[in-house]
């Protein structure tokens, strides 16, 4: 079914900018259909909007016995990937906010347009699998109509903003982060300062210092909610940490501001980004987190740059739009709070219970955790479980960073129908946050980058762990086991008491999957320190070494001592000991299981790695901006081919401006976007210097944008917008022309970088 | 009715014994042996700790297969992702071919048992919620391709339709024939009548 049909089906549902922007989308794709954008231009395009490549999709995979060519047609959507190939698409969730509808709509489209499975992330956000890149702008659409976005989803951008699921109904938060993580998110979203980046930024919000819950200590950004008192007022602020990140190269967090006033966090953010995107690494993309911008700097350099930024930075008031909503946040039960009194308790509740169900800050309410395995729900789960939440908890869902959904306003009378409700269709499990419920990232299954099966081990994890939980320790229950399928961290490995991260060795001629050993995590205290690496042992001897190591934890454990503080008293090398007993492998001949992984019969091999999208491509604000220009002018032709005269003639318009505007942002990137400063300053700066005078044509193009600006006709017949459309092709070729003369004088680099104030 | 992402599941009667990733290395070896015709087969996704999920994914560039588990009830599934040519009954009969094809060499795999699928019951859904609302009118508006092609493949037993509109699911329709059929005379009977339809 053409996306033609669901555009006009939602017309009235999208918001005017963000149906401009899908539109736009889906005229790029068209255009790198017709081999009129280049890929590496279209790759980072639609890694902005969280299009991302998957396995396999440059081409070629190991079957197990050789690697055979995938016979896609020849068109690619970015470099070494396939058009045709199925992809992934993220799908942004600020702070994991859900409501049922949205969540029925998700479940449509995981229905028609994946593989009927949803997967939930550990950054909050929600993942398509197997997605056909023709489909994507109806998705888009879909998604744009039910309030959601996938805006800056990936790419060199800022990601989803987290927050602690459990915000406003936590017993120990300082106050609620909600509406200052769902400020934040949008008003820098598609900000100009935060375009220009050379890689990720990721930020949260947590309600307090010593919960784990939105893991600050890992983040490009993150806030603390805290208070003082000023002239006998309470007053809001966040202690702002800065340069936190996990990957190859871990980083805990620094303390940049202890005591930020609420008033400024979106300011303070707004000039991060721009000190991040003045100073931050734009070529070596392992260099070119926030991280290392503050590690080279040092937090008090860093600080005084930042400030200086913050003071001298052109105004922008937007942010009010979104800071003024704050107060207006509120969620309120859907039903009245009662508690559960002499109501018979079926089988599994109470086990169930003791590790899913929080109890609220709200007197009578509960929060309840639907623990999800891997991160994966049915859309006929994800269906059903929208009417339950309605039924017992009313609108207000979160999305975990554990990869699971948080039910909140539970009243307690409703607990046991919800129970049964859930175990209904198979989501009652417990273990919320145990030992059992293993976190995981896509590893081998679906990511390019991955080594080991990440996904793989984690179900054997839990399948053989389930089976130990009810005689378990509480000690060894409540510890966290994290997976990556390589050192990037995606499964947030770093944090947890055991965590792995995938790798490989060769053995006898034989590559043989293996993980990385990393034992004692913090994830407390927002994931207060990091696991220390122990070496790496067979894949498939994992689970015998978590048993191992629980094992020794439970019989040497000195009274109430947590896994890390248990790591740390016996050191690092009686660890390392434990470790190495696992690290052998025996002959192929002798057992070959230990050749393949987890979940996949093939015979390993490292040969289906790809190139990984994470970080994207730096693409140059004016390759940005001329693209956005090209696909509009391409719109204007299909409309004017559809007989919408009046609308190809200001969609040609809009495209001319669009090229003006970033020839003028070339010279100065805080130059307002609003048409008569975009045309004045373009007729200042190109005109009148002659910068855009034309050898042959002279001031010709130039004047088809200030003629259409300045005496526009309004007769919009078919020539008049024709010639519009024609014209400003001419002008879009003249911007590059420009440009390129731009550049060579000033002799630049392709990549501006923004100036410093 | 011009969709063509259209889904047919066929069950597996009585099923048998089989550990929870038995289709894991099946799937894959089809890969291998590149057993699926006019299909660009690209891997393998297993979701077995979904509770009543797909099971084991064969992902085709085409469509792909699912051992899918919903409401409790082991089958194939074949989903259909690319447009296929011809009218809606050639579509659908196209997908059924697929499915059965699939069937009939799950059947032949020694590794599964002695698994069986049932020719006598057949679901049918139509994956694309704007083409094909659930409603009354939408099956209606198939019913006689669905019937004149039932007709053929169960050769004229009575075959019962049942269909509930929905606001929310697909269009489904289960189909229920009091004859038992193999898999094989089914499919041999679906490409019968594709090979007529090619030749009109
Ligand atoms: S950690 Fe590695 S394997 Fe896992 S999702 Fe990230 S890049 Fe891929």
């Amino acid at each position: 079914m053409s996306s033609a049909n669901w555009k006009e089906k939602l017309t009235d549902r999208i918001p005017p900018d963000q149906a401009r922007e899908i539109d736009n989308f889906e005229a790029q794709m068209l255009l790198r259909k017709a081999g009129k954008i280049e890929e590496k231009v279209f790759a980072e395009v639609r890694l902005r909007r969280g299009t991302y490549g998957q396995r396999y999709d440059n081409g070629q995979r190991h079957d197990g016995i050789r690697t055979r060519a995938l016979a896609y047609q020849p068109l690619t959507k970015g470099p070494e990937t396939m058009w045709d190939a199925p992809g992934m698409q993220r799908i942004k969730i600020p702070f994991g906010g859900l409501n049922p509808d949205q969540m029925k709509l998700l479940a449509e489209l995981a229905e028609e347009y994946s593989d009927n499975i949803l997967h939930i992330t550990t950054r909050q956000d929600i993942q398509l699998h197997f997605v056909h890149i023709e489909e994507v702008p109806t998705i888009f659409r879909r998604l744009a109509a039910a309030g959601i976005t996938t805006k800056e989803a990936c790419g060199n951008s800022v990601r989803n903003v987290t927050a602690c699921p459990l915000a406003g109904i936590c017993r120990t938060e300082t106050f609620d982060v909600t509406p200052y993580a769902k400020a934040t998110a949008y008003y820098l979203m598609g900000h100009p300062d935060t375009q220009q980046f050379g890689r990720k930024f990721k930020i949260a919000f947590s309600g307090c210092r010593h919960e784990a819950c939105s893991l600050v200590s890992l983040h490009d950004l993150g806030g603390i909610a805290v208070t003082r008192q000023v002239d006998g007022k309470t007053q809001r602020g966040f202690e702002l940490y800065v340069g936190g990140g996990l990957g190859a190269v871990p980083y805990q967090a620094k303390l940049m501001v202890e005591f930020l006033p609420e008033e400024e966090l979106m300011p303070m953010a707004r000039a991060i980004g721009r000190v991040f995107a003045r100073l931050g690494e734009k070529k070596n993309r392992n260099r070119a987190r926030l991280k290392f911008v503050v590690a080279k700097l040092g937090i008090d350099e860093f600080k005084r740059v930042v400030m200086e930024e913050y003071q001298s930075m052109p105004e922008d008031n937007s942010w009010r739009r979104y800071f003024d909503e704050i107060p207006r946040y509120d969620e309120q039960p859907a039903f009245a709070a009662v508690q559960l009194n002499g109501q018979k308790r079926p089988n599994g509740f109470e086990e169930w219970a003791a590790t899913n169900v929080y109890e609220q800050r709200q007197s009578g309410y509960a929060a309840v955790t639907v623990t999800l395995p891997l991160g994966d729900l049915t859309s006929d789960q994800m269906r059903k479980l929208a009417d339950i939440a309605r039924k017992h908890a009313g609108d207000h869902l979160r999305t975990t960073v554990e990869q699971n959904i948080l039910l909140r306003w539970v009243p307690h009378n409703r607990l046991i129908n919800l129970y049964e409700d859930l175990k209904a269709i198979g989501l009652a499990q417990p273990g919320a946050g145990s030992i059992v419920d293993v976190v995981a990232c896509p590893g081998t299954d679906t990511c390019k980058l991955g080594i080991a099966a990440s996904r793989g081990l984690a179900a054997e994890l839990r399948k053989r762990l389930a089976t130990q939980m009810a005689s378990m320790d509480q000690a060894i229950r409540s510890l966290r086991i994290k997976i990556s399928g390589c050192f990037n961290s995606c499964g947030q490995h770093h944090i947890a008491d055991i965590g792995f991260y995938g790798n490989s060795r060769n053995v006898g001629g034989y590559t043989v999957p293996h993980f990385q050993v990393m034992l004692g995590g913090k994830w407390t205290d927002n994931a207060g320190s990091y696991a220390l690496a122990m070496g790496s042992v067979p894949s498939k001897r994992v689970p015998d070494l978590v048993t191992r190591l629980t094992d020794r934890y439970l019989a040497d454990r000195q009274g109430e001592e947590t896994f890390q503080s248990f790591c740390g008293r016996i050191g690092k090398k009686q660890l390392k000991g434990w470790v190495d007993e696992f690290v052998k492998v025996p002959a192929h001949a002798e057992d070959p299981a230990f050749y393949v992984d987890w979940g996949d019969p093939r015979a390993y091999t490292i040969g289906d790695m790809g190139t990984g999208e994470c970080a994207g491509e730096v693409i140059s604000l004016a390759q940005f901006g001329f693209t956005a220009a090209e696909s509009q002018a391409f719109e204007a032709q299909l409309l004017l081919d559809d007989g919408e005269f009046q609308k190809a003639d200001e969609m040609a318009y809009s495209a001319m401006l669009e090229a003006a505007k970033t020839l003028v942002r070339q010279q100065n990137p805080d130059t307002p976007t609003d048409t008569p400063t975009i045309v004045g300053e373009f007729r200042t700066r190109f005109v009148e210097t002659q910068l855009f005078w034309d050898k042959y044509h002279g001031n010709q193009f130039a004047n088809y944008l200030l003629n259409r600006h300045e005496s526009p006709d309004t007769r919009y017949t078919k020539d008049t917008a024709h010639k519009l459309v024609e014209e400003a092709n001419l002008f879009i070729d003249a911007s590059h022309k420009c440009l390129a003369k731009l550049q060579a004088s000033m002799n630049v680099l392709e990549v501006p970088v923004l100036p410093k104030v | 009715m011009d969709a063509y992402k259209l889904i047919v599941k066929i069950f597996v009667k009585d099923p048998p014994q089989l550990p929870a990733d038995a289709f894991v290395p099946v799937f894959h070896s089809w890969i291998q042996n590149q057993l699926v015709a006019d299909h660009l087969l690209i891997d393998v996704a297993d979701y077995q700790l979904v509770h009543q999920g797909p099971g084991t994914v064969l992902v085709a560039l085409e469509g792909n297969f699912s051992t899918d588990r919903a409401d409790g009830r082991l089958g194939l599934q074949y989903n259909r992702k690319q447009p296929l040519a011809g009218s809606f009954a050639d579509k659908l009969t196209a997908v059924l071919i697929t499915t059965l094809e699939g069937c009939v060499r799950l059947e032949q795999e020694a590794t599964l048992n002695g698994i069986r699928f049932g020719g006598d019951e057949l679901v049918v859904r139509i994956n694309d919620r704007l083409a094909a609302p659930n409603t009354k009118a939408t099956f209606e508006s198939i019913r006689g391709d669905l019937e004149t092609l039932l007709a053929e493949l169960y050769a004229g037993a009575p075959v019962e339709l049942h269909h509930e509109p929905h606001a929310e699911k697909l269009l489904e329709v289960r189909i229920k024939s009091s004859q038992a059929v193999s898999t094989a005379t089914l499919l041999e009977r679906a490409k019968s009548l594709a090979a007529l339809s090619a030749g009109n």
